[in-house]
C-alpha cells in the first residue's frame, strides 16, 4: 500500500516538474525576448513607400518609367527599334528585342546562367520619356525590366557597347553627363523575384560596376545616337491646345487646393487682368491662366502631409514625397486631365530639405512648352509647399494639317552615317489665344541658326 | 525532515510554483489584451488637457492583434484563381473580364469587382429595411457568387457581415456587406442589388484570393496613437477636437508587383468629419481626411 502511495506521489510530481517546465516555455515563448516578430517596421516601410509610389505612378502610367524607345545595330547586320512604351512595358524588355530582332537575334541565353540573356555583339539604345530619380522608378518595373535599381543617378537613357571586354552600359542624366558604365551587362529576368522576396537591396546585374568617362570610350557608337535626334513613334499630328484654367477650373477650387477658404479671402484685379486672392501675396490667376502660388516663408506654406496624405518629420520627407505632392497638386488643379498630351516629370532637384519638381506636358516623347514654362512647378521647404507654377492645357489633334512621315531605324541608322544629321521638333506658335504644335524636319546646320 | 516530508513539501511547492506561472501567464495575457480602466481614463484627461475630447467609452481597451497577412498573386496565378472561381475569361490591362449569361463582370487585379447584368437599372424610391432572413439569404448568395463562400483554412480568419439591406420601391433590395479579418474590420465592402432572389448588379472589393503569409508584428495601440494624434494637432494648431469613433482595422494594400497585405491600423474619426488613420507597425499617419 505504502510502495503505491510512493509511486502515486512521484508521479505526481514528475507531472508538476513536466508542467512547470511547460508553462515557463509557453511564458517566455509569450512574454519574453522580442517576440520572434516576423513583419518589422522596416519592412512596412518598404511597403507603404512601394504603394505611394504606386498611387503616384498611377496619375502617369506606368509607360512613363518604362522604357520608350529601344534601338538595336545587331552585330550580324541586324537592326530594328521599338519605340511603343506601352509595348515594352507589356512585354518587358527581352521580350520586346525578341519581337523586334526576330528568332535569329544576335544574342542568345547564356548556358551557365539560363536567367540571363546576353546582348553580344548588339549596340542597343534605351531611352526613357523622361529623366526620373532611381527611387522614384525602380520599384514598378517589370521582373525583367532594366530600371531596377541600377543606381542613384537620375538617368534618361542608356547606351549598350560590344567591346573586347564584353558589353558595356553606359548612362546619363538629361543634361549629358554623369555616365556610368557597366561591364558585362545582362539583363536578369528572375532578379526582380529575388528582390522582392528577399527585400534587400538589388543590384542590377552589371558584374564589375566601374565607372568612367564614358565620352572618352563611347567612340563607334556615340557618333551613330546623337542627341539631338529624336525618332517618333508614328505619324505624328499638329496639335492645338487652349489653357484650361479659368474656364474649367474655378477659382474656388483653385484656392481649396492652397488651403483658401473662398469665403474669407480677398479678392483684387490687377492692372493686367490678374485676379489676386488674400492681398495679392498667396494665389494668384494670370490672364493668361497660370495660376501662382506663393507662401510669405517656410513656415507659411502648405504642408506636405496636408497634400499626400501622410506625415512625416520635416527631415524625414524624400523625393518620392516631394514628387508624390506635385502631382497630387497637378492632379487637383487638372494639369492631368489634358486631352492629347501626356505629362512627365522632366525636374525633380533635391538638396537636402529642399526641393523643385517639374512636371511638363509631352506629346510622344516630345516636351511641350519648353521655353522655360512646365506644367506644373512646386517649390518645398522646411516640410511644406513653399510656391507653386501651373498653367494647365487642354489638347486635340488639329484636323487636316501635316503629319510627319514615319522614321524607321534603318533611316535612323542612315542618319547616323553622319549623311544626313537631321532631327524633329514641334514648331510652337499661339494664336486665337491656342497653342498650336506642328512636326518638322529640321537640318542640323538650321538649328545651329 | 523524514523521507515522507520532503516528497510532500516538494509537491506542494511544485504545485504552488505551477500556480503562480499560471497566474502571471494569465495577468500578463490580460494587460497585453486590454488597458485597464484606469489607464483609459488617465489618457482621456491627457488628450483632453491637449485639445481633444475622448470619452472613456470612445477609447478601445481592447489591444490590437499583432498579425501582418500577405500573398503575392502572380499574373497567372490571378487568372488561374478568377476561372476557378468564375469560369473562363479572358484579361485585358492586367483585369479579368467575363461576359456570360447575359451579365458582364470586371476584377482589377486589387480585386476590385463590378458585375452588372444586361438591362440593370439602379434602385430607386422608398427604401424599408428587410427582415433578418431575407439578409442572410442574399448575403449567402453574394459571397456565393463571388466565391468566398467556401470554406478555405488559411491563416487569416476572414468573415463577412452584412451591415445593410434595403428594398426599394423599384422592388430591388440592396445589401451592403462587409469583409473582417480576425474579427477586425477591413475597407473592403461588397454592395450587391437583387431583384427578387437574382443577382442583377454586384461592386465592391474583397480578398477573392486569400492571405496564406502570415507575419508576426510589434504594434502600436490605439494609447500610442491618440499620443501622437495630441502632437499633431498641437502642431498643427487645430481647434478642440472631439473623437467620435477609434477602431481598430485592417488597411488592405495592393501593389502593382502583384503583392496583397493586410497591415494592422488605426482609424480616428472625429465630429467635425477629421479622419486620421495610422499604421499600427510603424505608428506613422498614412492617410488623413
Amino acid at each position: 500500500m505504502k510502495k503505491a502511495a510512493d509511486t502515486v506521489k512521484m508521479a505526481l510530481i514528475f507531472v508538476l516538474v513536466a508542467s512547470l517546465v511547460c508553462l515557463s516555455l509557453f511564458y517566455i515563448n509569450l512574454f519574453g525576448g522580442d517576440g520572434g516578430y516576423t513583419f518589422t517596421p522596416q519592412m512596412d516601410e518598404a511597403v507603404r513607400e512601394q504603394l505611394y509610389k504606386a498611387s503616384y505612378a498611377g496619375k502617369l502610367g506606368g509607360e512613363l518609367v518604362s522604357p520608350y524607345f529601344i534601338g538595336l545595330v545587331g552585330g550580324s547586320g541586324k537592326s530594328g527599334y521599338v519605340s511603343r512604351a506601352a509595348l515594352v512595358y507589356s512585354l518587358g524588355i527581352s521580350e520586346a528585342v525578341t519581337e523586334l530582332m526576330g528568332p535569329d537575334a544576335d544574342f542568345s541565353a547564356n548556358d551557365e546562367a539560363p536567367d540571363f540573356i546576353d546582348y553580344d555583339g548588339a549596340y542597343i539604345y534605351v531611352r526613357f520619356r523622361t529623366e526620373l530619380p532611381r527611387k522614384v522608378i525602380y520599384y514598378c518595373q517589370k521582373p525583367d525590366s532594366i530600371m531596377d535599381d541600377v543606381g542613384d543617378e537620375y538617368v534618361y537613357d542608356m547606351f549598350i557597347v560590344p567591346s573586347e571586354r564584353g558589353t558595356t552600359a553606359y548612362m546619363r542624366d538629361l543634361r549629358g553627363n554623369n555616365f556610368t558604365s557597366f561591364t558585362e551587362y545582362r539583363i536578369n529576368e528572375n532578379r526582380f523575384s529575388a528582390y522582392t522576396e528577399s527585400g534587400g537591396d538589388f543590384k542590377f546585374e552589371f558584374a564589375h560596376a566601374l565607372t568612367v568617362d564614358a565620352a572618352k570610350t563611347l567612340a563607334g557608337f556615340y557618333e551613330k545616337i546623337d542627341k539631338y535626334e529624336i525618332i517618333p513613334e508614328k505619324e505624328l499630328s499638329a496639335m492645338s491646345a487652349v489653357v484650361a484654367n479659368g474656364d474649367e477650373i474655378a477659382p474656388e477650387t483653385v484656392l481649396r487646393v492652397f488651403g483658401q477658404n473662398p469665403e474669407k479671402v480677398t479678392v483684387y484685379e490687377g492692372d493686367d487682368g490678374t485676379t489676386f486672392f488674400d492681398e495679392g501675396i498667396n494665389v494668384k490667376i494670370s490672364k493668361d491662366g497660370s495660376i501662382t502660388y506663393s507662401a510669405l516663408s517656410e513656415q507659411y506654406g502648405i504642408g506636405i502631409s496636408d497634400v499626400i496624405g501622410y506625415d512625416f518629420d520635416e527631415g524625414d520627407y524624400t523625393v518620392t514625397d516631394f514628387v508624390g505632392a506635385a502631382l497630387v497638386l497637378g492632379e487637383r488643379l487638372g494639369v492631368f486631365d489634358s486631352g492629347a498630351f501626356g505629362t512627365a516629370i522632366t525636374c525633380c532637384e533635391e538638396d537636402g530639405n529642399r526641393a523643385f519638381v517639374a512636371i511638363s506636358y509631352v506629346y510622344d516623347g516630345f516636351s511641350i512648352l519648353s521655353g522655360g514654362r512646365c506644367a506644373l512647378e512646386a517649390e518645398f521647404g522646411g516640410g511644406n509647399i513653399i510656391s507653386v507654377k501651373c498653367i494647365a492645357l487642354k489638347a486635340q489633334e488639329y484636323d487636316g494639317k501635316t503629319e510627319i512621315d514615319e522614321l524607321d531605324w534603318r533611316i535612323r541608322a542612315a542618319l547616323a552615317e553622319k549623311q544626313a544629321p537631321f532631327y524633329i521638333d514641334f514648331i510652337q506658335s499661339e494664336l486665337n489665344d491656342r497653342l498650336y504644335l506642328m512636326p518638322v524636319l529640321r537640318a542640323e546646320s538650321e538649328a545651329e541658326k | 525532515m523524514n523521507k515522507k516530508n520532503i516528497t510532500v513539501f516538494a509537491l506542494a511547492a511544485l504545485a504552488i510554483l505551477n500556480v503562480i506561472i499560471v497566474i502571471m501567464i494569465i495577468s500578463n495575457r490580460v494587460d497585453s489584451t486590454y488597458h485597464s480602466e484606469r489607464e483609459t481614463a488617465e489618457l482621456s484627461a491627457i488628450l483632453d488637457q491637449g485639445g481633444i475630447s475622448a470619452d472613456v467609452s470612445v477609447l478601445p481597451r481592447q489591444k490590437p492583434g499583432y498579425h501582418v497577412y500577405s500573398e503575392k498573386v502572380s499574373d497567372d496565378g490571378f487568372l488561374s484563381a478568377m476561372t476557378g472561381i468564375f469560369g473562363e475569361g479572358s484579361v485585358d490591362d492586367g483585369a479579368f473580364i467575363q461576359e456570360k449569361d447575359g451579365r458582364t463582370l470586371k476584377i482589377g487585379r486589387d480585386f476590385a469587382f463590378e458585375m452588372s447584368a444586361s438591362g440593370y437599372s439602379a434602385p430607386y424610391g422608398d427604401m424599408t429595411t428587410v427582415k433578418n432572413e431575407t439578409r442572410s439569404r442574399l448575403e449567402k448568395k453574394v459571397l456565393s457568387f463571388l466565391g468566398l463562400d467556401r470554406s478555405v483554412a488559411t491563416p487569416a480568419a476572414i468573415s463577412y457581415k452584412t451591415e445593410s439591406a434595403f428594398e426599394y420601391g423599384s422592388g430591388q433590395t440592396q445589401i451592403t456587406v462587409r469583409e473582417y479579418v480576425g474579427g477586425i474590420m477591413t475597407e473592403n465592402v461588397i454592395t450587391a442589388v437583387f431583384s427578387g432572389d437574382e443577382l442583377e448588379h454586384a461592386n465592391g472589393r474583397a480578398l477573392l484570393i486569400r492571405p496564406t503569409e502570415d507575419y508576426t508584428a510589434k504594434l502600436c495601440d490605439c494609447f500610442d496613437i491618440m499620443i501622437k494624434e495630441k502632437k499633431y494637432f498641437s502642431i498643427n494648431g487645430a481647434a478642440r477636437m472631439t473623437a467620435e469613433k477609434i477602431e481598430y482595422i485592417y488597411d488592405t494594400c495592393f501593389d502593382v508587383l502583384g503583392v496583397v497585405y493586410l497591415i494592422p491600423a488605426c482609424s480616428v474619426q472625429y465630429t467635425d468629419g477629421t479622419v486620421h488613420i495610422y499604421d499600427l507597425v510603424s505608428g506613422n499617419l498614412i492617410q488623413s481626411n
